[in-house]
């Protein structure tokens, strides 16, 4: 068990930077996801944390200890591939002792350690058959337990679950998450997978285009996003960012979508607050699509609008509208009744809603309860 | 084959009537006589040419042609003979121990020299195309070389007398056992780079993410190596020294030129005893016995291998 610790670390293939400046500090028997869309640096990251890739500046420690330059077979970190990497001219068992046998462990001990590895992966009654033979899900568990048995203190995990198809993820998901309760190991786990992140992870690591984005819990990820490319990365459909005038009239302030006055949402006090501390003329406002409310009538603060196109995704409807200016997203229960050319009263919930700098794309906040 | 040469399926009314269908194959077969007399005259007349042959006492030094050489009729005599010709069996154990001998140093070499490249050296593609380069002579300018290496007053001797005085007295290849040596080394030389060429690609191909799961498991480089890619280029290493001992077997212009087979006959393989059988003593018959024997027994040989790897495949 072991801490990882990140501190400036960059890395650079030539003239590209690939990893800029990360810092990261992953706590003890943590999980924790590292999500970003392709390219985004999330694999090199995990590499460096391996070993597989050297860093081109900053440092890594494990639990506290600098292992920059240890070489990747002294780190101790269980490493799990994409492909899963199984050695397919060895048996299911000597796949699982071969971390035991190259160590030089005992034979006695080597046989019973792989006994019971075999044993918890499920893979007991598949012991002595070619790893050839062995279904995408038993792959997978001899991956996890030929890394698992030489107890490493850290796992790292490259997309596991992007070989398999949607129903069988869905057990491996959670079988993963229980495999880690039991192993009780500091588990780090890269995915392009927003559901595998929020789903599995304690904490979620987004990056883009080689940095780091934010790093906190999945529910903070969610309602609480750092800046637009969170807001707009996580959620399916994402975050509704839309582009306002804020002015002030009678007092009150007001966020006029695409600048119309006559699509103004009135701000509540929280965010008056922001906008007016920001003293920006423009702002991008977001708001998730579930945080939308439609009615017949027009009532306080609601915005008029047309039903462009309605898509039935599971038990959710996802409805887009236009103003005429601009548009968004609106997703309900699958009961409400919106046909395309209908007009609506949309209203936001303004609590959840936040309001981003169009030109850093950092979140608007006043103090850390923000 | 039948699908393209054979007419269409038929509607049934036709295939009731029978005689357009008649005609239809029988134009089909003419239509392949031609290239089936042809086939017949390319396999099946040499062979039985050979075997005629090879029972009778012909040799061209007769005068007679060869469709004459009934007149001498022998039977069996030819090869009654070549099964007591120490002459050919000599040849044939030399050839088996050159084999033997070369192929394994070979494989050793090309193993290490690939196992070194795999691992990365310093200046990896001079060396490679230096590496290489032997294996791009021709055989008979190798042996050549390898003639004048070898000499009395050639530079291999130069250099030894340097390290010890004595060995400039040396004459390689006047020598049974020091001219097999010297033999042996040229094939080495020649043909290490092939099996190198063919082993590093073997293990080239081994997955990358196999090494590297290893590495992490903590299997150091030898570790490595000899468990995970080794046993991935069995097939490689089994085609490699296929290909080898094949063609070890069948060496000639490297010995024809470097020693012509002596002293003696030691160091005579297999295709130079047939070639002076054939060239220097025109004894056509027998050596076209030999032809059918060797037809034979490589023909058994393969049989029982195919058999073998059938069996293996069911399994």
């Amino acid at each position: 068990m072991a801490s990882v610790t990140l501190e400036g670390t960059s890395k650079k293939f030539g003239d590209f930077i690939a990893v800029r400046n990360m810092n990261l500090a992953i706590k003890d028997a943590e999980f924790v996801a590292i999500l970003g869309p392709s390219g985004c640096g999330k694999s090199t990251t995990m590499n460096m944390i391996a070993g597989i890739e050297d860093v081109s500046a900053g440092t890594i420690r494990f639990d506290g200890t600098d292992v920059t330059n240890v070489p990747m077979k002294k780190r101790g970190v269980g490493f799990v591939f994409q492909n899963y990497a199984i050695f397919t001219h060895l048996s299911v068992r000597k796949n699982l002792a071969f971390g035991l046998e190259v160590r030089g462990e005992e034979q006695a001990e080597i046989d019973r350690r792989v006994g019971e590895m075999a044993e918890f992966m499920e893979l007991s009654h598949r012991i002595d058959a070619p790893s050839v033979s062995l279904s995408v899900n038993e792959l997978q568990k001899l991956a996890i337990g030929r890394s698992a048995i030489v107890e490493p203190s850290i796992f790292l995990l490259d997309e596991p679950l992007s070989n398999l198809d949607s129903a069988f993820r869905e057990r491996m998901r959670s079988d993963l998450r229980q495999l880690q309760r039991s192993l009780n190991q500091t588990m780090i786990y890269v995915t392009h997978d927003q559901i595998e992140a929020m789903g599995l992870a304690d904490r979620i690591a987004v990056m883009d285009h080689a940095t780091l984005q934010q790093f906190d819990t999945p529910e903070n990820i969610y309602s609480r996003p750092e800046n637009t490319f969170v807001a707009g990365f996580i959620g399916a459909p994402s975050m509704n960012l839309v582009r306002v005038r804020i002015a002030e009239r009678g007092g009150a302030m007001f966020a006029d979508l695409a600048g119309r006055e006559a699509d103004a949402v009135a701000l509540d006090e929280r965010l008056a607050r922001q906008a007016r501390a920001s003293g920006a003329a423009a702002l991008t406002f977001g708001f998730r699509p579930e945080h939308l409310r439609i009615s017949d009538q027009p009532g306080n603060g609601s915005l008029a609008a047309q039903v462009v196109l309605v898509e039935l995704v599971g038990r959710r409807k996802h409805v887009h509208f236009s103003t005429g200016q601009t548009g968004f997203v609106g997703s309900f229960d699958r009961g409400v009744s919106l046909r395309p050319g209908e007009a609506a009263h949309v209203s936001i919930d303004l609590r959840k809603s936040h309001l981003f700098d169009p030109e850093t794309g950092l979140r608007l906040r006043l103090g850390e309860e923000d | 084959m039948t699908d393209t040469t054979l007419p269409a399926p038929m509607p049934v009314e036709e295939q009731a009537t029978g005689k357009l269908a008649q005609s239809r194959r029988s134009l089909a077969v003419r239509l392949l006589i031609p290239a089936q007399v042809l086939l017949v005259f390319i396999v099946a007349f040499p062979l039985i040419m050979q075997i005629f042959i090879s029972l009778t006492w012909w040799t061209p030094l007769d005068g007679d042609p060869w469709y004459l050489a009934w007149m001498s009729w022998n039977w069996f005599d030819n090869y009654t003979y070549l099964m007591q010709d120490d002459g050919l069996w000599g040849s044939v154990g030399r050839t088996l121990l050159f084999v033997a001998v070369a192929v394994p140093i070979e494989f050793f070499l090309g193993l290490t020299l690939a196992a070194l490249f795999y691992e990365g050296v310093l200046g990896r593609p001079v060396l490679y195309s230096l590496i290489l380069m032997p294996m791009m002579i021709v055989p008979a300018v190798a042996g050549y070389i390898f003639f004048l290496i070898f000499q009395q007053t050639g530079p291999l001797n130069s250099a030894l007398s340097v390290l010890w005085p004595g060995m400039l007295d040396v004459n390689w290849l006047n020598d049974t056992t020091r001219a097999f040596v010297a033999v042996v080394i040229a094939d080495v030389w020649q043909w290490t780079p092939l099996m190198f060429l063919i082993l590093f690609a073997g293990l080239m191909s081994v997955p990358e993410d196999q090494m590297r799961a290893a590495t992490i498991l903590g299997a150091n480089w030898r570790q490595r190596f000899f468990r995970i890619a080794l046993p991935r280029i069995k097939t490689v290493i089994a085609i490699a020294i296929g290909l080898r001992v094949i063609e070890c077997f069948k060496i000639f212009d490297m010995l024809f030129v470097m020693t012509g087979g002596g002293p003696g006959v030691a160091t005579e393989s297999l295709s130079l005893f047939l070639y002076k059988r054939t060239f220097q003593d025109l004894e056509w018959s027998y050596v076209a016995s030999i032809g059918i024997t060797v037809l034979v027994a490589l023909s058994v040989l393969t049989a029982v291998l195919m058999a073998r790897v059938k069996k293996k495949d069911a399994r």
